[in-house]
Formats: structure tokens, sequence, C-alpha cells
């Protein structure tokens, strides 16, 4: 005769349970933050890398990062500066590992067709100029110019965002403006002799 | 006033985007140079901002989210920790007790006594230092100077410090057996076995010199028969 045998279901652990509960809080609490401010790490990384692609990988990464590190974030006001914080800082580490990249590539391939001088005046020369005029500036600074330079964002946003006061927000966007206007001054009128 | 004296205002007040002052418009309305340099550095903040706009405001692609909540579920969620808030004030708590026992445990073998009674056994000879003696005797406390006759650190780094104590004659099993009693718990320091000060030392015995006789030997005798000793002889 088979012989029966009464499994009852193994009760969790309360603190495992607890623990699982705690973890689906804090994705759903995560979540809602993506939506708002997945894309302000994608603008952010945008901003320094200048290419949509490398932009959403970077964005992907601090997004990542962050959820990570999440629960850390005492403050959860502050995630924003935080995530914007921490995008900014791939892009740049991303801007620097592209250079040697590029670095090397070049040195591999000096035979390869280069763009005529015509032709990258014809595209745009006048931004690859803003662009190492950027890479130029101190970090800080860049970071403010590209957060005020953000549709929607008022001085008081970026102040806030960056837990800094407006007076901070004001005088490194006005340094960091005009140190622009100084190195791309001759650029511009160089370009526009011609 | 001359146009170099308004190029700093002209290009502040052009990065900042308000508008120009009183003074500064008055100039620029009478001056086409500085007109066109004005307009030229508005120019060139637009065109800076454009791009910064154009950099920035750029559209976000539609997979990003998706692509971040797919990489999201193939990550392990973050382990929390569940660390009880008391146990903060435990783990002070010890430590606060490791760094006491620490403490008390090293400045401990300093005050125990040596071991096995042999604080009476080691009687140092009479040829200690005398300046050694002295500083010791000096460091002991008034009560106790008569009882010692002399003190000797015998090991100044060693984690147990041994001390040497002379002892008057007879007196060592005195203070063994009160050594004994500390240990045990049944005596304490003041009751060592002391007499008070200005009083004999039972124990001692003094004994006259005693100086034996001397033969006397008349000195003519000596020299004559040295004399015939030392006297040479020929052959």
């Amino acid at each position: 005769m088979q012989e029966l045998v009464l499994i009852q279901p193994g009760g969790i652990a309360e603190d495992e349970l607890a623990q699982e509960q705690a973890q689906a809080a804090l994705r759903r609490e995560f979540e809602e933050r993506l939506a708002e401010c997945g894309p302000l790490a994608f603008r952010v990384a945008r901003g320094v890398l200048r290419n949509s692609a490398d932009a959403e990988d970077v964005a992907q990464e601090a997004l990542l990062r962050a959820y990570r590190r999440f629960e850390h974030l005492r403050d959860r006001a502050r995630f924003r500066g935080w995530l914007v914080r921490i995008s900014f800082r791939l892009a740049i580490d991303r801007t620097r590992s592209s250079k040697r990249r590029e670095v090397r590539e070049t040195l591999w391939s000096q035979s390869a067709p280069r763009p005529s001088t015509e032709d990258l005046a014809a595209t745009s020369e006048f931004q690859a100029h803003l662009d190492r005029a950027m890479e130029e500036l101190p970090e800080k600074h860049r970071l403010v110019l590209l957060l005020a330079a953000m549709q929607g964002h008022t001085l008081e946003e970026v102040a806030a965002m960056l837990g800094l006061p407006i007076g901070t927000v004001k005088s490194r966007l006005f340094f960091a403006r005009k140190q622009l206007a100084e190195k791309l001054r001759c650029h511009v009128k160089t370009i526009e002799k011609r | 006033m001359p146009c170099k004296n308004y190029r700093e205002a002209l290009i502040e007040t052009a990065a900042t985007g308000g508008a120009p002052s009183r003074e500064l418009r008055s100039h620029l309305d009478a001056c086409a140079s500085c007109r066109a340099s004005f307009a030229e550095e508005r120019q060139l903040f637009a065109t800076i901002d454009a791009d910064l706009h154009a950099a920035v405001n750029s559209e976000v692609s539609a997979s990003l989210l998706p692509r971040v909540r797919a990489r999201l579920n193939e990550q392990p969620a973050p382990r929390r920790f569940w660390i009880p808030a008391w146990t903060a004030v435990v783990v002070a708590a010890a430590l606060v007790f490791a760094v006491v026992s620490v403490r008390y445990f090293k400045r401990e073998p300093a005050r125990s006594i040596p071991d096995g009674g042999s604080v009476a056994s080691r009687v140092v000879p009479g040829d200690i230092p005398k300046a050694t003696v002295l500083g010791a005797i000096e460091k002991t406390p008034p009560s106790a100077r008569s009882h010692f006759v002399g003190l000797k650190r015998v090991s100044r780094n060693a984690s147990v410090e041994e001390i040497s104590v002379l002892l008057p004659a007879g007196r060592k099993e005195a203070v063994d057996s009160w050594v004994a009693d500390l240990r045990r718990g049944t005596a304490t320091a003041d009751e060592m076995p002391a007499e008070k000060a200005g009083q004999p030392l039972g124990d001692l015995k003094i004994s006259p010199l005693g100086v034996s006789p001397i033969e006397m030997t008349p000195l003519e005798d000596v020299s004559g028969n040295s004399a015939s000793e030392n006297k040479p002889t020929k052959d």
C-alpha cells in the first residue's frame, strides 16, 4: 500500500520575508524615479559626449549604478543631483578612454583616408572648437553649464539639484560662458573670414 | 571715454545676456564700432548656447528605459543588511571594554607580586650599588623604609618586575608567610610583618669581636737566625 506523507509548505523566515518586501519597495521606488530621471542622465551624458549612442550607454550604466547604491542614499530628495553627478563622471571617463583609444587607432592606421580641410570646415568646425573648449573647462563649471542649458531647468533648480547656493551657480555659469567665448572668439573670426 | 574702457562691460553684458547699463547703452548709441563688437559678442554667446542646447536637449531614445529595466531585472536585488539599531551600542561597549581591559592588564604586572614567595627568598648579596639602593628606598613609603635594608630592581623591562629585597637575618620566613597570606587574601598589605621604627630588631645578635692572642718572638733571635741563614758560604 502506498504511504502518503503530508508535506507542509515550509514557512519563510520572517526576516527573509521582510527583506524581500523591502527590496520590492526599493525597486518600486527606484522605478518611479527612473522614468523621471532617466532622460536627465542621458542628457548630461549627451552634453559631454556629443554622441547619442555613447550617451545612452553611459546613462544606462549610470542608472544601474544608482540602483545598486540606491539604498545607501539617505536623502532621496537628492537623487536627481546624485544621478547627474554619476552620469557626468561616467561620461567624462568615457571621453578620456575613447580619446586614448583614438590615439591608439591613429597610430595604427596612419594611412587611413582623412577628410579634407574644406570638408571639416563645411561640417562643423565651430562645433569641434566648442567641444575642445568645453573639455578644457573645469568640471564644476562644465556641469553647471550643461544643466543650465537643459530645457526646463532654471538656475534655482540647478542650484537645488547640485546642492549649491544660487550665487555659486550664477558665478560658475558666467565664468564658464566667458571662458568659452574667449577660446572661441578667434575661431569665429577665422571661420567668418573664409 | 575711449572704447577700450567699455570692452569688459560689453563682454560681461553679452555673457549674462542681460540688458546693457545706461552708460554702456549711451556709448553703444554713439559708437558704431562698439555696437558691432557687442553684436558679435552676442552672436558668439548665442551660437554657444544654441550648440549646447542642441547637444543637451536631444531626443531621448525610446529604448533607453526599457533597456535599463531589462538590465535591472538581470541584476541581483541589492542586498539589504539588517543591522539592528542596538548593534552599534553593543559594538561601542565591547570596544570600550576591550580598551579598558588592555590598559588594566598592561598595568597589572607592575602591581602584582612575583611568583612563588620569591620576595623574601631573593636575598641580594651586599654588593648592591649604593645609589640604586638609596633610590629605591626613597621611593618606598616612610613607614616601610626602616624594614628595608636594600632593594634592587632586577629587570626593569620585564613584563613582571622582579624585586629583590634585603631582609634582616631570620626575617625571611616571616615575610614568606606574609606574602603567602597576602596571596590567599587572608592578609592585607597593611599587616606587613614590621616592627615599629626605632625598636631594635630582636633577632639580630651582636657578638663581640674576638682576636686570638699573638705569639711574640724577640727581634734579635729572628735577626740572628736570619743573618746566619743569609750568610754566604765559602767552599
